[in-house]
């Protein structure tokens, strides 16, 4: 239990939540699955002078299929990304990330909204959100604004997200079809955060990837117009090199841990690319 | 202290109480309800001790407020049956396989199988071991854990 008392709050609306924001600032708390929020107010790490819940909301709790994008409600918990069809059509490897989140009973829990504000650097869905080039929808009792996931984590734990926003939605842009995406990530057990991630996207004009748990952010990398002609042992090589440029631009690691995670990234990255190329393939 | 009227349907009985906002539905459960198959391990949602069904999916009730769940619906293993002559499949498995020794972790894994039974009928042991990975046990190695859900797939599908 937290040691310190605290004021709740459970608005029905967006509108009494960002008012909530604008007047308490940073002396309020977001909780939305609590997977993250509550073990550390049981820990006595967070005392927040009011909590504000999102569980009543009536929206932001969708997900739907828009011509230029795919939206997904911030409140949309985890084993919701899992049961999509929606999703696993176009945009399979979130629900592979999705799935791989904590165990049944965080992903019963947890949502894509706060998974993402919370930043950690290991986070499963937000490395496949770089890797698609997703946007986070943001509010506050000043208006809409939008930043890209790539911009969006600014260090470990750190967004770009002030204590008086509120995220309601990811947007993955469509994009060309046919697209092919893949996750592939390491860790110690099953349910543990990754050692090391990845997360790779196929498409006619455009092959990214993305690699999670090595640096604050994801770091990404991308090839134009290769997707449909290269071979797939081109694509391994292209991969191999550019995750070793990418990750030594982004500072040499410090320790034999980082080392070890930098190691396995690549590896994480090379796979992740093969099974989205052999998906995108068999999608063509 | 700040206390919340908080209206919350457990095991079927609805309970209209002012609760503390910082007690969490573990804590609720077990001090103010007497539910006491709800289990303390870890209070940082690892362990899965503390695992109840809310609004029909298993959550870790240690990370839950219990004021959040104004509204909604909770059952424990407390529900399952009314006497020991009368299990539930599920636990009259666990019985039969000893899918437990010390019995901590027991409620819970009870109603993680339950919920994977409800969702895969005829689960496969790696399904089984995925679906009780949020529950640790420190006694028997999982092994007659999976081998209880078997059993408990087979006792479910005689009683359907």
């Amino acid at each position: 239990m937290a040691t310190t008392t605290f004021q709740f709050l459970a608005p029905n609306s967006v509108e009494e939540v960002v008012q909530l924001l604008a007047e308490y600032g940073d002396r309020a708390r977001l909780l939305s699955g609590g997977m993250s929020l509550m073990p550390i107010m049981n820990l006595g790490l967070a005392d927040p002078e009011l909590v504000v819940s999102l569980n009543h909301l009536s929206e932001p709790t969708g997900i739907i299929e828009n011509d230029d994008h795919l939206h997904i409600g911030a409140m949309v918990r985890h084993n919701d990304i899992v049961k999509s069809s929606v999703i696993a059509r176009d945009f399979v490897a979130l629900v592979q990330a999705a799935g791989k989140i904590g165990d049944v009973q965080v992903r019963n829990r947890g949502t894509i909204g706060g998974s993402i504000a919370h930043a950690d650097p290991a986070a499963d869905l937000t490395t496949v959100l770089a890797a698609y080039d997703a946007t986070v929808v943001i509010r506050s009792v000043v208006g809409e604004r939008r930043i890209p996931i790539r911009d969006f984590v600014v260090g470990i734990m750190e967004t770009q997200l002030s204590s008086d926003e509120l995220i309601t939605a990811i947007e993955i842009p469509r994009g060309l079809s046919p697209r092919g995406s893949s996750y592939v990530r390491l860790a110690r057990v099953e349910g543990s955060f990754a050692i090391a991630n990845a997360a790779a996207f196929v498409t006619p004009n455009e092959v990214t990837v993305a690699l999670g748990a090595v640096r604050p952010a994801p770091v990404v990398i991308s090839r134009q117009a290769s997707g449909l002609i290269d071979t797939e042992e081109s694509l391994a090589i292209w991969a191999s090199e550019a995750i070793a440029e990418a990750l030594s631009v982004q500072g040499n690691p410090q320790n034999d841990l980082a080392v070890y995670k930098e190691a396995m990234a690549a590896i994480c990255g090379r796979r992740a690319v093969s099974a989205a190329l052999q998906l995108f393939r068999s999608e063509t | 202290m700040v206390r919340i009227q908080t209206k919350v349907t457990v095991n079927d009985q609805q309970y209209h109480d002012e609760i503390d906002t910082r007690t969490t539905l573990v804590d609720y459960l077990r001090e103010e309800l007497g539910l006491t198959s709800v289990h303390i391990g870890c209070r940082t949602g690892n362990c899965g001790a503390c695992t109840v069904f809310l609004d029909g999916d298993t959550v870790k009730s240690c990370c839950i407020l219990a004021v959040d769940t104004d509204g909604s619906e909770v059952m424990t293993v407390e529900s399952l049956s009314s006497s020991p002559e009368d299990l539930h499949p599920v636990q009259q498995a666990f019985v039969e396989k000893q899918g437990l020794q010390c019995g901590f972790c027991t409620p819970g894994v009870v109603l993680s199988a339950l919920r994977l039974l409800e969702e895969i009928p005829d689960p496969t042991p790696t399904e089984i071991r995925t679906a009780i990975s949020g529950n640790l046990c420190r006694c028997t190695g999982y092994q007659f854990i999976v081998e209880s859900v078997l059993r408990a797939a087979e006792l479910s599908a005689k009683r359907d």
